[in-house]
């Protein structure tokens, strides 16, 4: 598998992690967890890198977070908001422009 | 099930971080309690791919990586949380001081208009500046960054030090302003004297230590 470097996903992490909250709430590592398999671990990001980028998210109002326990320990649980959901749909219409213009510039066969 | 001695490493990372994070102590709190959680569920599936307790720990942790690249990692979001921590409380106690003040100096009902309440106070353009300023860089720093173009963290920070600044500026200033007509024969009522300087002097001891903790921040911004 070719390697693909975490600076090449700067600009697009914001819509991965709205994107893997869309199904429903998680904790923090099981969003990490769910970018990697559903990427089939294309996506191995430094864990470090996303928490603050939820925190962003949150303060953005993307994004609503509670503390669960969980098993005798405390869990930060994220959950896309309204606004978080309508920003996922320009996540999704702004990366579909930028593919289909990447893959012409780059001659990509479909 | 986690031995002493791996609860131990945990703690051992978790209070480097600690000490490697800068910012409000609620969410530098918060954070530590959150990636303790994150390692101790990274540990579990390491573990279920067959690692001992030991092991799975170890690759928890450099899952994670250093305390030092973490704590780097979480110091835009501190230093933004710091920020608005602080313009929160200047624009919240600002009214409250500044209530004082026009009571104080504005001695005739003219003093209320405009170009009475800046005759007896000059700072007021600054202030009305300063509070501008700390309301749009609260908007440019909260929810509505989905609308208007967001502020870094060093621009934050540097807009909190800008305000605390001011209102460094404008409670020395009213204080002298009241020395130095008291000086000079005026009298006035002495509960609003008290007010003003036990407001304003108070509040200055804060900003002080406000725009000394945004400057420690910014320090360790992009630093790891």
């Amino acid at each position: 598998m070719l390697p693909i470097r975490p600076e090449s996903l700067k600009g697009h992490l914001d819509g991965l992690l709205l994107s893997v909250l869309e199904k429903g709430p998680l904790h923090g590592y099981a969003v990490i967890e769910s970018i990697r398999d559903g990427s089939s671990g294309a996506f191995d990001l430094p864990t470090g890198t996303i928490y603050p980028a939820l925190h962003r998210l949150e303060r953005a109002g993307f994004i609503d977070s509670e503390w669960h326990a969980f098993g005798g320990r405390r869990r930060r649980v994220y959950e896309l908001t309204v606004s978080g959901r309508q920003a996922l749909v320009t996540e999704r219409a702004v990366w579909l422009k930028f593919s289909d213009a990447v893959s012409s510039l780059l001659g990509a066969q479909t | 099930m986690s031995s002493a001695l791996e609860n131990e490493v945990v703690t051992r990372y978790l209070t480097e971080l600690h000490r490697l994070l800068h910012g409000p102590a609620h969410a530098r709190a918060d954070v530590v309690e959150e990636v303790g959680g994150g390692i101790s569920d990274s540990a579990e599936a390491f573990a279920a791919q067959g690692l001992t307790p030991e092991s799975a720990i170890e690759a928890a942790l450099a899952d994670f990586g250093e305390p030092a690249v973490v704590a780097s990692a979480f110091a835009g979001e501190l230093a933004v949380a710091r920020a608005r921590q602080i313009l929160w409380w200047l624009l919240i106690t600002g009214p409250l001081v500044g209530i004082w003040w026009p009571l104080l100096l504005a001695s005739k009902w003219e003093g209320f208009l405009p170009a009475g309440l800046i005759a007896a106070i000059p700072v007021l353009p600054l202030i009305a500046a300063a509070v501008v300023t700390g309301v749009l860089v609260l908007a440019a720093s909260g929810s509505l960054i989905r609308w208007v173009p967001e502020v870094t963290p060093r621009q934050a920070l540097l807009a909190a030090t800008a305000v605390g600044g001011v209102c460094i500026v404008a409670d020395t200033a009213l204080l002298i302003a009241l020395s130095a007509r008291v000086a000079a024969g005026a009298t006035f009522p002495p509960l609003l004297v008290a007010a003003a300087v036990t407001a304003s002097g108070g509040r200055l001891f804060g900003v002080i230590w406000a725009v000394v903790r945004c400057l420690g921040a910014m320090r360790h911004l992009g630093k790891p």
